[in-house]
């Protein structure tokens, strides 16, 4: 099995009794190995809660996940921390960098949170920043960035930990048209280069057509 | 492991620099009060008891007193008892006594005396006068006379005295002056003055004379005997209960200084009991301090946990990294509060002073004092922090991280 993520009937209620949604039905699919792939819907489609459920941040009501081979349902929390650590990359459309520390501190972070020293980290942690143009940008600070160089560093640090999987949400929903080009042409050659397998949900049919593969969430099933 | 949470506390610490400096001034204010009542009402009372037990021996042991002990066994009920006059009571084997106290480990000196009432005359001028009979080396230990003598010196031979300032005023005396004794039996001696002292306490100065220990025994009738001993123990508050135990052990009476002077030991305890009721408080309202500031930080930063808690951070790092932040406020306004304390301390003691321009007293500033006001502060710090972090902890990272 080369599935780098594999989803089984997952359902997902929010509420109870009369107020209860339904609002993730029967949903299944698997992504391979370095696949890049555009989940597409409209907003309250439940591609939010999708990317939640993947990014073992939330717990589905039914159906079960496995992430690199591993069956979710079996773990702790600990352990699912652990696994988010180690399997998955984030990016955010709010990029959600840490204010209070420097381009490169907020790369190293994921591994930071391992325990391993910066001084190991340092080296890749540019080298990265470097492959995204942002090599002499490592010591400042967030707000000293501007929005697509941030989004950068956010891709950069999804990266860091060399993850099976990145979820990507709305990564350039923030983002002007050519940055939000840029960026994505970034995404599709770090696809390409590490064969890692991207997931990433956008509302930009052109975008989504330069995807391997669409998925298309409608009113919580997939089409 | 613990760097990193600690890396991450202290840049949350710093980015919100304005709201660190607040709390931190704020921690800093308690701990100055805490700091600066404990030094004063410590320093306050040990200038008072020292004050106080400069003119006192710690315990003083005397005979028993008498009792009345019925004799019928009929059943008798008596409707009045006179109690027995007590007459002044030589103390019984008391070399052996002597010897035995000597040797208790809780005592650090002892001093035998004979003790009574007397006249002294000279010329037209009688005063009553309390005559004390001592052995001067002994006696040093427990009173320092030597300290306070104003002219001659503290030296007494057969017929030699040392007396107070107000009676030698009174009496027109100066070293090497003499004057008579008399007791109320009739006994007299004459002696002469070796050394006037002055302790301060208006009655003392006025009534005390120290005589030799033979000397007194002669003028009172006690040949070979004593009516008392002073003793010096080496823990000043065990006083009381050194000397239950020695009244217990050898069958004399033995009273504490702390029995003696029971409305200053209440008044003490008071004192200790409402400086201990502050402290507490502003300790509450330090801890709330801290804790509403962090309470408020977990909600700022709650999407920068929800982001680190997705790139894998864990429960318990999180709840450390506010833990740390509580302890770290805790330790650095206390250490500012210690600095502040000990400010307020010497502008104090620049106002505090007698006519003579001296300190009234000393503030006692001790590094026990820095010591446990830091550690309590630092706990108080990670106590107050403890339900922000755990509310942090627990954050739904989904919520958190909410978009939008």
């Amino acid at each position: 099995m080369t599935d780098v993520l594999q989803i089984e009937k997952l359902n997902r209620y929010y509420g109870e009794g009369d107020t209860q949604t339904h609002v993730l039905k029967d949903v299944s699919f698997s992504l391979k190995k370095g696949e890049f792939t555009a989940l597409v819907g409209q907003s309250g489609s439940g591609k939010s809660t999708l990317l939640n459920l993947i990014g073992l941040l939330e717990q589905p009501s039914s159906g079960e996940v496995y992430l690199t081979e591993q069956k979710i349902s079996t773990l702790s929390e600990k352990q699912r921390t652990q696994l988010r650590n180690h399997a998955l990359g984030f990016v955010f459309q709010f990029h959600h960098l840490l204010s209070a520390f420097t381009a490169i501190e907020n790369v190293m972070m994921p591994l930071k949170i391992r325990g391993i020293a910066e001084k190991q980290l340092r080296p890749r942690a540019q080298e990265l920043l470097a492959k995204v143009g942002l090599e002499n940008y490592g010591e400042r600070y967030p707000t000293q960035l501007s929005g697509g160089q941030q989004q950068r560093v956010a891709i950069v640090r999804a990266l860091m930990t060399q993850p099976a999987l990145v979820l990507a949400d709305e990564p350039t929903g923030n983002l002007d048209t050519q940055t939000a080009d840029s960026i994505f042409t970034l995404l599709r050659q770090i696809n390409q280069e590490d064969g890692t397998a991207f997931l990433i949900v956008t509302h930009d049919t052109n975008l989504a057509a330069r995807c391997d593969r669409q998925l298309i969430l409608k009113d919580g099933a997939l089409l | 492991m613990v760097w990193f949470e600690w890396q991450v506390a202290t840049r949350f610490l710093r980015e919100g620099k304005t709201q660190t400096l607040l709390i931190a001034s704020g921690i800093a204010l308690g701990v100055a009060v805490i700091v600066f009542i404990t030094a004063l009402v410590t320093g306050l009372q040990s200038t008072i008891i020292k004050r106080t037990l400069g003119t006192q021996a710690h315990i003083v042991i005397t005979a028993p007193d008498k009792v009345l002990l019925p004799s019928v066994t009929d059943g008798t009920v008596f409707r009045e008892i006179q109690p027995r006059p007590q007459i002044i009571e030589p103390i019984l084997n008391w070399q052996l006594l002597l010897k035995q106290l000597q040797q208790e480990p809780t005592l650090k000196a002892v001093s035998p005396l004979v003790s009574g009432a007397a006249f002294a005359i000279r010329g037209q001028a009688d005063k009553t006068v309390s005559i004390i009979g001592i052995d001067p080396v002994a006696y040093s230990k427990i009173i320092p006379l030597e300290e306070n003598l104003k002219a001659g010196q503290l030296r007494l031979s057969n017929d030699e005295a040392v007396i107070g300032r107000r009676l030698a005023d009174d009496l027109g005396i100066r070293v090497g002056d003499r004057m008579n004794i008399v007791t109320s039996t009739n006994r007299s001696l004459a002696v002469r003055i070796t050394g006037i002292f002055e302790l301060g306490v208006k009655d003392l100065d006025k009534r005390w004379v120290f005589l030799s220990l033979r000397s007194a025994q002669n003028l009172l009738d006690l040949n070979g005997q004593i009516t008392g001993i002073d003793l010096q123990v080496n823990s000043l508050f065990d006083a009381e209960i050194i000397s239950q135990r020695l009244q217990n052990r050898y069958g004399i009476k033995a009273e504490s200084w702390m029995s003696s002077n029971a409305q200053l030991m209440t008044a003490l305890k008071s004192q200790t009991a409402s400086t201990t009721l502050i402290r507490f408080f502003v300790l509450i309202s330090v801890a709330f301090g801290i804790a509403s500031v962090l309470a408020i930080a977990v909600v700022q930063k709650q999407k920068e946990i929800g982001i680190l808690r997705a790139m894998g951070m864990s429960q318990h790092s999180v709840l450390a990294v506010f833990l740390i932040q509580g302890g770290l406020l805790g330790l650095c306004g206390s250490l500012l509060g210690t600095l502040g304390g000990m400010g307020l301390g010497k502008i104090f003691s620049l106002f505090a002073r007698n006519a003579a321009g001296e300190p009234l007293f000393e503030l006692a500033l001790t590094s026990a004092l820095i010591l446990s006001t830091t550690i309590i502060a630092t706990l108080t710090g990670l106590i107050a922090a403890a339900m922000p972090a755990y509310r942090a902890a627990k954050l739904d990272p989904v919520q958190a991280i909410r978009y939008g």
